[in-house]
């Protein structure tokens, strides 16, 4: 009897070791708002000083935002929306936010259109009116629409008609979490989860040695995820049609503007991750592949133009680029 | 006899232990749905409200004032003083992981979920 006991307590003990035996994955954290999101910022626990690293992140971001965001009086991108031709002694930051985007507007066929910023602004005051804008509206707002009416030259950004309004929203966090990252590399933090309004930046790696595991949220549940990822770090950026929409009567509409229509983009995708290694990137590629729609997006992707995978949720189901398939495992 | 009813008895002592150690490690390891929680960040900081109670909040950040509703385990911003009040065109916030944002006060609300742990981060 009393050996079926001492066997009893062993089990027990050891199941207790098993469940306590992982080293412990201890993050220092920070949550704020800026460019126009929630950021969280976990930096893993380690003989440095985590809060001073967690300052340094936000003034990052902060300072980023106070140079381009449209909503930031006084920043590049208010100076820009200005009814002027031309914007001179552009910050660096700035003028590196506008060139990456220039290049991205290029890669991307012009799915990626910084100068959506008058008919993104349209249709969020409409919503507040309680109506979908007049065709003639967009038609007018679309006149002002066009990367290839943005030049950079010599500390100047010039823009081809003084109505061009801009919005790095679909850049601008990723940029940012590249800049946070590049940082954090430099102060020698050991690893570091971050997420930029839903955008996943992953540095370093974990104390188990283990690779990043990342969810991708369910569009249709947005309380649970389809899948996870298995990541050594980088950048996971999503767009989907769940997010950040805009209600005008009792219909949604998505904040992601196409370009080409002037109206809130109607792809098939419902959520598409981008997984790369460069964060600005990621951020307009995401947005870029969801106006494109899901075949248009996996023709670009085949066409090798640039280095990043994805996955689509569509309703006919999970699309995955082949880089990601061995590293996505369904719930 | 007697040696036959304790063995009975052990046996039952054996499986509580058992079911109980599970349950242990049931709960350590498996995700719980747990109650869902509003999340307030704001210039002040994080405060944390339950869902389960209809109530108004108002709190002031960056110098802009608002007010926001819970209300039916949902959380929206009621009103803003911010210059375009897009915030209250968002919508309600009422599933785990659901986020409003009123950028110019730089405030957020958004719902947390006590057990249920996607990995380390959830990307959307
Ligand atoms: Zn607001």
């Amino acid at each position: 009897m009393k050996k079926i006991f001492s066997v009893v307590f062993c089990l027990l003990a050891l199941m207790l070791f098993l469940a306590s035996c992982e080293p412990k994955e201890t993050y220092a954290e920070a949550t704020f708002v800026a460019m126009d999101t929630v950021i969280n910022i976990r930096i893993a626990e380690d003989e440095y000083d985590e809060a001073a690293m967690l300052a340094g992140c936000e003034k990052i971001v902060k300072d980023i935002e106070s140079v381009i965001s449209k909503t930031v009086e006084g920043s590049f991108t208010d100076h820009t929306n200005d009814d002027v031709g031309l914007v001179i002694n552009i910050d660096p930051v700035f003028e590196e936010v506008i060139s990456l985007s220039l290049e991205y507007s290029a890669l991307t066929g012009g799915d990626f259109d910084i100068t959506v910023g008058a008919l993104k602004e349209l249709w969020e005051s409409c919503a507040l009116e309680g109506r979908e804008p007049y065709e003639g509206e967009i038609a007018l707002k679309l006149e002002a629409v066009g990367y290839d009416m943005l030049a950079i030259e010599e500390n100047s950004l010039k823009k081809e008609k003084n109505d061009i309004r801009i919005d790095l929203g679909a850049v601008g966090k990723g940029y940012a979490a590249q800049k946070v990252c590049d940082y954090l590399t430099e102060s020698g933090a050991k690893g570091a989860i971050m997420s930029f309004g839903g955008n996943v930046a992953l540095m370093g790696a974990k104390k188990s040695g283990k690779p990043y595991v990342v969810g991708i949220k369910d569009p249709k549940n947005t309380s649970d995820v389809v899948g996870y990822l298995s990541l050594e770090g980088g950048f996971v950026s999503v767009s989907g049609d769940y997010e950040r929409y805009i209600e005008i009567g009792d219909k949604k509409y998505n904040h992601i503007i196409d370009p080409v229509s002037g109206r809130p983009s109607e792809s098939d995708i419902h959520s598409v991750s981008v997984i790369c290694d460069d964060g600005a990137l990621a951020d307009a590629l995401s947005t870029a592949l969801f106006v494109m729609g899901k075949d248009k997006a996996l023709e670009f992707y085949n066409s090798k133009t640039v280095d990043f995978e994805a996955v689509i949720i569509t309703d006919d189901g999970i699309f995955m680029t082949d880089g990601i398939k061995e590293k996505y495992k369904a719930k | 006899m007697i040696s036959k009813k304790r063995t009975w008895l052990d046996i039952i002592i054996i499986a509580i232990a058992l079911v109980i150690s599970a349950l242990l490690i049931g709960l350590k390891f498996l995700p719980s749905e747990g109650d869902l929680t509003l999340s307030v960040i704001s210039e002040g900081g994080e405060s944390e409200y339950s869902l389960s109670e209809n109530r108004e909040i108002e709190l002031m950040s960056n110098g802009i004032s608002l007010i926001i509703r819970i209300e039916n385990s949902s959380a929206y911003i009621l009103s803003s003083e911010c210059p375009n009040g897009i915030c209250m065109k968002q919508g309600r916030a009422k599933r785990a992981g659901d986020t409003v944002v009123c950028a110019p006060a730089g405030v957020a609300l958004i719902i947390k979920s006590g057990g249920v742990s996607h990995g380390d981060a959830v990307a959307g």
